[in-house]
C-alpha cells in the first residue's frame, strides 16, 4: 500500500492505495459514482473521464499514484451549492434535489441532449473544460472537446444546442435559442419542450443505476465462458474452485434447474422457441455460458474460474446461412423437439441427441432444429404469377445486413438481494414483468416471491430485452441467501448479450413503365445464431414495416431463420426493420434506376397515404393471425415535400476536390407503435393531501423520455404543474403492469394508459367538485393551475384533497388506467443524405443527413429529436463503420468499443436535422405515435443510394466500406 | 499486475532503477498505453517520469527541442510547433488521449500506426535520452524506432523546416476515433522545379514505421513524375499484411494514394529559395 494526496473538487485528501490501483477505482471507493464505466479501462468510452489540473482525462488510464499532488475535478464540482463556489452540499454526490443545476447543467437539461444520462457526467465536464479555456467555441471546437467520449443515446447533435443555450444565458440574452419547434397551441405541456424529468438528477451524476444500489459486503458472480462456437462439455471439475476461500457457490449445467426457457422478453406464450437451460452441455457460441461463480470479490471470482477444469468435445461450427441451410450441416440444436400446443402430426424425435437438451415451442412456428430452422412463415396477397406477369420491368437483387452490436454504455448489469424472504432483482431492464415471470418460474417459486426494480437504464436499444443475466444472478441468490452483483464485461456485451441477426433478403419487383407496383417478393433468411429468441418476430417485422409503405396488389414474403454458433441475436432498436427497409428501399432505388425515373418520383407513386388500407397486415401478424389496418394519419407527403426541398433534391452538387464526388440518397421509413391486440399497459394515479399527485406507471423509461410522457399526460390533463406529478415506475411491488418498452409501444401504450388513469382521476376530481360547489358537473372545467372552476365560484386541488381525505370524504381520490388497443397508429418518415465519396479512397463522408418524422403530436419535442439523432447516428455506424468481424471458429475479433468503431462525435454528419411533421392521429394520447425505434430505418437505403448516385456503384451490404466501394468501381 | 510504483526526481535515479529492476520495469509517461486494459504489457514495476521535469519546449540551433512528457495536446497548444507536426497530432481524435499522452510516449510505444511517427521520420527528428547505464544517447529516430533500445527518452529533436521545405501528413481510418490503417508523411524541398531531397514515411503497412527509401532515391532531383507512376514506385517499396483493418491489397492501394498525395501536396507548398529571394 502507498500514499497519495490530491484533491477531490476542491478537499484535500489522503488515501491508501495499490501500485496498479485505477484512479477511477480510487474514486469509485470514495463513493464518487460519477465517473463511470463503459468500456473496462481501455480508454475508449471517456464516461470515466475526469478534469485533472483542467484538463479532461481517463479515470480508468490513470493509476491512483500519477494523480500525487493534482487537482482532480468531477461532476460534483459543477453545482452551484458545492463549496468550491462558496455553498453547502455533499462534496461529492450531490443527490440532494434541493441542490440547484448550474448554468451547464441546465442547458443540458434543457435542451434534452440527457437521456440515458450515464455518459451526461463526462460530458459535463468535457463542455467544462472547453468553457473555461474558450469563452465563445466554434462547432469545430465542441466536437473537439467531446471527442473522446461516446455516446450511443443522443447523437451528439443536441450538445451544441445546449452549449449555446448556456452561452446566451450566461450572455444574459433575452433572446434565448429554441431547443425544439413547439407543437399543438391548444396544450399547455404537451408538444412543448419540458425539461425530462429524471434529467436534473442524471445531470448531478446523482445514484441512479443499477450498481449505485449495491452495498459494501455484496457478492460478485463471474462468468466462465465457452472458448467454443461449438462443442459438447466432456469433462468438468469444479471442486478446486469450490474450495478457494471466498468462493461461495459454483453453477454449472449439472446443479441448474431442469428448466427449458427462452431469453426473449416477449409476452406470453412467447413466439420465441423455450431452447435453452442455464447451463447445457451442449455450447452453442464462443461465450456460451460454462460455469457461474459467486465469491466475496471479483478478484475471486476470477481466481475460481481458472481453477475450473473443463474438457470439450469440439464440434464443426456453423457460422453463417448458407452453411446452417446445407444437407448434411451439424444441427446447433440436435436435441428433442416438443410443442406445448398444435404438435405437428410427423413430428418425429428418433434420433435426438439428449447432451443436445430440448426446444419447446409454445406454437407452432414452423421450425425443423434438426435441419437448423429455428421458424418459418410465409404469406402474402394477391396473385403474385401475376403480378410479374403484368409488369414491364422486373428486377430481382439480393442485400445482406451484418452482425451488429447495441452496445449500450452501460452494459448488461443486475444486482440481486433477499428482502424478508423474498427476491429483490435490481434490473436495468426493458421487460420487468417479464424477468418476474421468467425468473419466478425457473426458480419454481410464485410470482409475488419476486419483486423486480427497473432502474434508471443507461441504454438499452433491444439489448435488454433480453433476460441474459438477471436469471443467473437470481438463482444464486435464491440459493445462497447472498446479494449478488453481476455486471458484464465490454466484452461480454459483444459475445453473450444481443445483435442485429444477420439478414439475406433477396427483392423481386414487378412494374409498369410508368413506375406502377405490380408485384413485389421478399424472400427473407435470417441467422439467428444459438439460440432463437425473436427469431420470428424480428425477421417478420423486417416484412411488416417495410412492405406496407407501398400499396402494391400482389405480396409475397418469405422467412427463414436459421440457427449457427455465432454470438447470440435478438432485439436491437428497429427490431428487424431496418435490415428490411434496406432491402425494400434499396430495391425500389434500383427500380427507379431501370426504369430511368426519379427515386423520389417512383416513391411517390407508390407509398401509402392517409386512408389506405394495408391488407398485407392481415398475413403479419406475429406468431398469430393479423388484421388489416387502415392508415389513419401519415406525414410521408409534406416530409418528403419539405425533405426533397431542403436537400435541393435532383440537384447535382460539386466538389472542389477532384477526387470526391457527391451523391443524394433517400429512403421512406415506417414502424408500428406498439402491438395491437397483444400489448397492454397500466397506470394509477393517486391524490395527496395537498392536490398534488403520485402518478405510478408501469412504462420503462430506458433514457428515452417516457417518464416524462406520462407525467405530462397527467399535468395537461389534470391542468397541473408538471412538478405536481411525482412519479414512481417499473418497479413489479408498486406499480401496475406493462409488458415493457419494447415494439415502439412507450408514448403510445405506457402513455395512453397514465392519460386513461388520468382521465379517470379528472372525472373524480369533477365528481367531488360538483358536490363541493353544488353544481352539475357539466358546469364545470379544469382550470389551470390545479383548480375546478363552477358558475358560483372554484375549488382547489387543495381543498378537494382536504374534502375528501378527512374523516367525512369520501375517501383519497385514486384512479387507475390501462390501455390497450385494436388500431394501429404508424409513424412515417423520409431520410434525405448527401455524401461525399472519394473515388480514389472509397472513403465515404455523410455530408448532410435530414430525418423527417411524423410522430404525430410530438409528446417532448426536444426529445423525439433526440431519438431521431440518436437512431440516425446509430445506424449511420451500422451503415459505414460498425460490424462484428468473427474468425473461422466464431470468435469475434472485435469485441471492444474501439475496433468495433462505435461512432463519435466527429462522425456526425456536417449538417445533421431531425424534423418532425405534425399529423393528427385519432388513437395514441394527445395524437402522440411512436418515434424512436423508426428513426433507425433509413440511414443504410438513404446512404447506399446516395453512394449509387456520386459513383454509380450500387453497395448492397453492410457496412459500406471503402474496400467493398473500391472493388464495386472495378478499382484495384 | 504492477507491484512497485517508483516517482525518481533524478534522470540518474531513473535510469539506475530502470537497471536495478530490469526487464519488468517499465517507464511511467502519460500512461495511456501502459495502464490500459486493452494493453499487452504488464509491468511489474513503473518507474513514473513526471517528476523528471521533461516537459519542456525550447528552440536549440534551428531545431526544437520537446521534452519527451509533453502531452500530445500540449504539443498542438505550442506555437513553435511546425504546423504538419501539429496536424500529425490532432489525427489523434480523441481530446482525453491527447490531453495525457506524451510525446516521449508515442515515440517509446513505436507502433506501426503512431500518428506522429511518419512526420517525425520525414522531419529528420532525432532522440535524445540516456541508456541503461545513464550514458547519453543521439540518435536518429529512424534508428531508434529500427533498434528500439531500452532507453529513457528525454527529449525529441525536431529540426525547424529549412526555408522551402514543405511537409504533408495523412492517415487512414474507417471512423473518427479509429485506430489508423495507414499513416503516411512526405516531406520535401523545390529546386529549380524539381524535387530536392524528399523524405517518405509509412505507417502501417510493416511492423514499425518506416521510411522509404528507394522511392525517395527515384524522386530526387527530378521533375515530379505523373501520380501512376509515383504510386508505382510506391507499390514495390512497400509488403503489407491482411489483417482485421483492411487487406494487403487494399492497404497497399490506400498507402499508394495517400502518399501519392501527400507527395503533391508538399511539393506544391515547397518553395525553391532561389526562386523565393529573387522574387
Ligand atoms: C483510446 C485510445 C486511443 C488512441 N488513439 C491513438 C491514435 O489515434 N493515434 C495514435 O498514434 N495513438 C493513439 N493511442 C495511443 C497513444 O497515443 C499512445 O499510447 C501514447 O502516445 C502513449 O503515450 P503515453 O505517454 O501515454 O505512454 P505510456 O503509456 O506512459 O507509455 C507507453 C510506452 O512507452 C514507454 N515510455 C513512455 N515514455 C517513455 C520515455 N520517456 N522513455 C522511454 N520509454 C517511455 C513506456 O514504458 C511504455 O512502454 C490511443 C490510445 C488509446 C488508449
Ligand atoms: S471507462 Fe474509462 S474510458 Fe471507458
Ligand atoms: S445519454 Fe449518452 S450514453 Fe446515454
Amino acid at each position: 500500500m502507498m500514499k497519495v494526496r490530491f484533491f477531490l473538487d476542491g478537499s484535500p485528501l489522503e488515501l491508501q492505495t495499490t501500485a496498479h490501483r485505477r484512479l477511477r477505482d480510487l474514486l469509485q471507493a470514495q463513493g464518487v459514482i460519477s465517473a463511470r464505466n463503459g468500456c473496462d479501462g481501455h480508454g475508449s468510452c471517456g464516461a470515466c473521464a475526469v478534469l485533472v489540473d483542467g484538463r479532461l482525462m481517463n479515470s480508468c488510464l490513470l493509476l491512483a499514484l500519477q494523480v500525487e499532488g493534482r487537482d482532480i475535478r468531477t461532476v460534483a464540482h459543477l453545482s452551484p451549492s458545492h463549496p468550491l463556489h462558496g455553498g453547502k452540499g455533499d462534496a461529492r454526490v450531490p443527490s440532494n434535489p434541493e441542490i440547484q443545476l448550474s448554468d451547464l447543467q441546465s442547458a443540458f437539461v434543457d435542451s434534452g441532449v440527457v437521456q440515458c444520462g450515464y455518459c451526461t457526467p463526462a460530458m459535463l465536464l468535457a463542455v467544462k473544460e472547453l468553457l473555461d479555456r474558450q469563452e465563445h467555441p466554434s462547432q469545430e471546437q465542441v466536437k473537439d472537446a467531446l471527442s473522446g467520449i461516446f455516446c450511443r443515446c443522443t447523437g451528439y447533435q443536441q450538445i451544441f444546442t445546449a452549449v449555446q443555450l448556456a452561452l446566451s444565458r450566461r450572455a444574459g440574452a433575452n433572446d434565448l435559442p429554441a431547443v425544439a419547434p413547439s407543437f399543438r397551441k391548444d396544450l399547455r405541456f404537451v408538444g412543448k419542450a419540458t425539461p425530462k424529468v429524471d434529467a436534473p438528477h442524471l445531470a448531478r451524476g446523482g445514484a441512479a443505476f443499477v450498481e449505485d444500489r449495491v452495498p459494501p459486503g455484496t457478492c460478485h458472480l463471474k462468468m466462465l465462458r465457452s472458448p467454443h462456437a461449438h462443442a459438447y462439455i466432456s469433462s468438468l471439475d469444479t471442486s478446486r474452485a469450490q474450495a478457494l476461500p471466498g468462493v461461495h457457490y459454483v453453477l454449472t449445467h449439472r446443479n441448474c434447474p431442469d428448466v427449458y426457457y427462452t431469453h426473449a422478453g416477449q409476452g406470453f406464450p412467447e413466439p420465441s422457441p423455450y431452447d435453452r437451460r442455464m447451463f447445457s452441455r451442449k455450447l452453442r457460441h464462443v461465450g456460451d455460458r460454462v460455469a457461474a461463480v459467486v465469491a466475496d470479490t471479483p478478484e475471486i471470482a476470477s481466481r475460481a474460474l481458472a481453477l475450473i477444469d473443463v474438457e470439450y468435445e469440439v464440434l464443426e461450427p456453423v457460422l453463417d446461412i448458407d452453411h446452417a441451410a446445407a444437407p448434411g450441416a451439424p444441427p446447433v440444436h440436435g436435441g428433442a423437439v416438443e410443442y406445448v400446443t398444435g404438435a405437428p402430426p410427423d413430428l418425429d424425435n428418433d434420433g435426438a441427441d439428449p447432451r443436445d437438451g430440448k426446444v419447446i415451442y409454445q406454437f407452432p412456428i414452423h421450425g425443423d432444429p434438426r435441419r437448423n430452422i429455428a421458424a418459418r412463415v410465409d404469406g402474402g396477397i394477391g396473385d403474385i404469377q401475376k403480378g410479374f406477369a403484368q409488369a414491364d420491368v422486373i428486377i430481382e437483387r439480393e442485400y445482406r445486413t451484418s452482425q451488429v452490436q447495441c452496445t449500450p454504455l452501460e452494459p448488461h448489469v443486475v444486482f440481486t438481494r433477499m428482502e424478508e424472504g423474498r427476491l429483490v432483482i435490481h434490473a436495468s431492464t426493458q421487460v420487468p414483468w417479464h424477468v418476474r415471470r421468467i425468473v419466478s418460474r425457473l426458480l419454481g417459486v410464485r410470482e409475488n416471491q419476486v419483486r423486480v426494480i427497473k432502474e434508471r437504464t443507461g441504454g438499452a436499444f433491444g439489448s435488454k430485452q433480453d433476460i441474459v443475466l438477471e436469471e443467473v444472478a437470481a438463482w444464486c441468490t435464491w440459493v445462497t441467501g447472498k446479494p449478488i452483483l453481476f455486471r458484464f464485461t465490454r466484452e461480454e456485451e459483444f459475445i453473450a448479450s444481443r445483435t442485429r441477426h444477420p439478414m439475406e433478403i433477396r427483392m423481386k419487383l414487378g412494374a409498369r413503365k410508368d413506375g406502377t407496383l405490380t408485384a413485389m417478393e421478399m424472400d427473407l433468411r435470417a441467422n439467428t445464431g444459438p439460440f432463437g429468441s425473436h427469431c420470428l418476430t424480428v425477421p417478420m417485422n423486417a416484412c411488416s414495416k417495410s412492405l406496407p409503405l407501398f400499396l402494391c396488389d400482389n405480396v409475397f414474403f418469405r422467412v427463414t431463420t436459421y440457427y449457427s454458433n455465432i454470438p447470440p441475436t435478438g432485439a436491437y432498436q428497429g427490431y428487424g426493420a431496418p435490415k428490411g427497409s434496406f432491402a425494400v428501399q434499396m430495391a425500389m432505388a434500383e427500380l427507379a434506376a431501370e426504369l430511368g425515373m426519379d427515386h423520389l418520383e417512383l416513391l411517390e407513386k407508390n407509398r401509402v397515404r392517409q386512408g389506405s388500407m394495408l391488407e398485407i397486415l392481415r398475413c403479419l401478424g406475429e406468431g398469430r393471425e393479423g388484421s388489416p389496418q387502415l392508415v389513419h394519419s401519415c406525414g410521408l407527403g409534406p416530409a418528403l415535400k419539405k425533405g426533397a426541398h431542403d436537400i435541393a433534391w435532383g440537384q447535382r452538387e460539386q466538389s472542389p476536390d477532384p477526387d470526391i464526388r457527391i451523391g443524394k440518397g433517400l429512403a421512406i421509413v415506417q414502424q408500428g407503435s406498439g402491438l395491437p391486440d397483444l400489448d397492454s399497459a397500466n397506470a394509477a394515479i393517486t391524490m395527496f393531501g395537498d392536490g398534488t399527485f403520485m402518478l405510478l406507471s408501469g412504462g420503462t423509461d430506458l433514457g428515452t423520455g417516457l417518464d416524462t410522457v406520462t407525467v405530462k399526460m397527467a399535468a395537461e390533463c389534470l391542468s397541473i404543474p408538471m412538478e405536481h406529478v411525482s412519479l414512481v415506475a417499473a418497479d413489479t411491488d408498486v406499480t401496475p403492469f406493462d409488458v415493457g418498452a419494447y415494439a415502439s409501444s412507450g408514448t403510445f401504450f405506457s402513455g395512453g394508459a397514465a392519460l386513461n388513469a388520468a382521465r379517470s382521476m379528472k372525472r373524480m376530481i369533477l365528481d367531488v367538485a360538483s358536490e363541493m360547489l353544488h353544481e352539475p358537473v357539466e358546469n364545470l372545467r379544469l382550470v389551470f393551475p390545479s383548480t375546478v372552476e363552477g358558475k358560483s365560484g372554484s375549488v382547489s386541488y387543495l381543498d378537494i384533497a382536504r374534502f375528501t381525505q378527512g374523516g367525512t370524504g369520501r375517501g383519497q381520490l385514486s384512479a387507475t388506467g390501462s390501455f390497450t388497443t385494436t388500431k394501429a397508429s404508424f409513424p412515417y418518415g423520409a431520410h434525405f443524405c448527401q455524401v461525399a465519396v472519394n473515388v480514389e479512397t472509397g472513403q465515404v463522408r455523410v455530408q448532410r443527413y435530414y430525418a423527417l418524422q411524423d410522430c404525430g403530436t410530438p409528446i417532448n419535442p426536444e426529445l423525439a429529436q433526440g431519438q431521431i439523432y440518436g437512431g440516425v447516428l446509430k445506424t449511420i455506424g451500422h451503415s459505414l463503420q460498425e460490424e462484428m468481424l468473427l474468425d473461422e471458429n466464431g470468435r469475434c475479433l472485435n469485441p471492444d468499443l474501439l475496433s468495433y468503431r462505435v461512432p463519435m462525435i466527429n462522425d456526425i454528419p456536417r449538417d445533421f436535422r431531425a424534423e418532425l411533421v405534425y399529423t393528427d392521429d385519432p388513437f395514441g394520447p394527445y395524437g402522440g405515435k411512436s418515434v424512436s425505434e423508426i428513426s433507425c430505418n433509413g440511414a443504410a437505403p438513404a446512404i447506399a443510394s446516395a453512394i449509387h448516385d456520386a459513383v454509380g456503384v450500387w453497395i448492397r451490404s453492410w457496412p459500406f466500406t471503402p474496400e467493398k466501394i473500391l472493388k464495386a468501381m472495378g478499382k484495384p | 499486475m504492477t507491484m512497485g510504483f517508483h516517482r525518481p526526481t533524478s534522470l540518474a535515479h531513473a535510469t539506475e532503477l530502470k537497471a536495478s529492476l530490469g526487464a519488468g520495469a517499465f517507464f511511467l509517461a502519460g500512461g495511456t498505453e501502459l495502464n490500459s486494459r486493452a494493453s499487452r504489457l504488464d509491468p511489474l514495476h513503473l518507474i513514473d517520469i513526471s517528476a523528471l521535469e521533461l516537459d519542456f519546449l525550447e528552440k536549440e540551433r534551428g531545431s526544437l527541442v520537446i521534452g519527451a512528457t509533453t502531452t500530445i495536446q500540449e504539443l498542438i497548444e505550442a506555437p513553435p510547433v511546425p504546423t504538419p507536426l501539429r496536424q500529425a497530432a490532432l489525427n489523434i481524435t480523441n481530446r482525453n488521449i491527447r490531453n495525457q499522452a506524451t510525446l516521449g510516449g508515442q515515440v517509446a510505444n513505436n507502433k506501426n500506426w503512431g500518428a506522429l511517427l511518419p512526420a517525425l521520420l520525414v522531419m529528420g527528428a532525432r532522440i535524445r535520452g540516456l541508456d541503461e547505464r545513464g550514458n547519453h544517447l543521439e540518435m536518429e529516430l529512424r534508428d531508434y524506432l529500427d533498434e528500439h533500445p531500452p532507453a529513457l527518452l528525454v527529449s525529441i529533436v525536431v529540426p525547424l523546416p529549412s526555408a522551402g521545405r514543405a511537409t504533408a501528413v495523412d492517415q487512414f481510418t474507417r471512423s473518427a476515433n479509429d485506430i489508423p490503417m495507414v499513416t503516411v508523411a512526405a516531406s520535401m524541398g523545390r529546386r529549380l522545379e524539381r524535387v530536392h531531397r524528399p523524405l517518405l514515411a509509412v505507417g502501417g503497412v510493416a511492423d514499425r514505421v518506416l521510411r522509404l527509401e528507394q522511392p525517395e532515391a527515384l524522386l530526387d532531383g527530378g521533375v515530379l513524375p505523373e501520380p501512376a507512376a509515383i504510386r508505382r514506385m510506391i507499390r514495390s517499396a512497400i509488403s503489407p499484411v491482411s489483417d482485421q483493418k483492411g487487406g494487403a491489397h487494399f492497404k497497399r492501394h490506400i498507402t499508394c494514394v495517400l502518399l501519392t498525395n501527400a507527395i503533391y501536396t508538399a511539393f506544391s507548398a515547397a518553395k525553391d529559395p532561389g526562386t523565393e529571394e529573387m522574387g
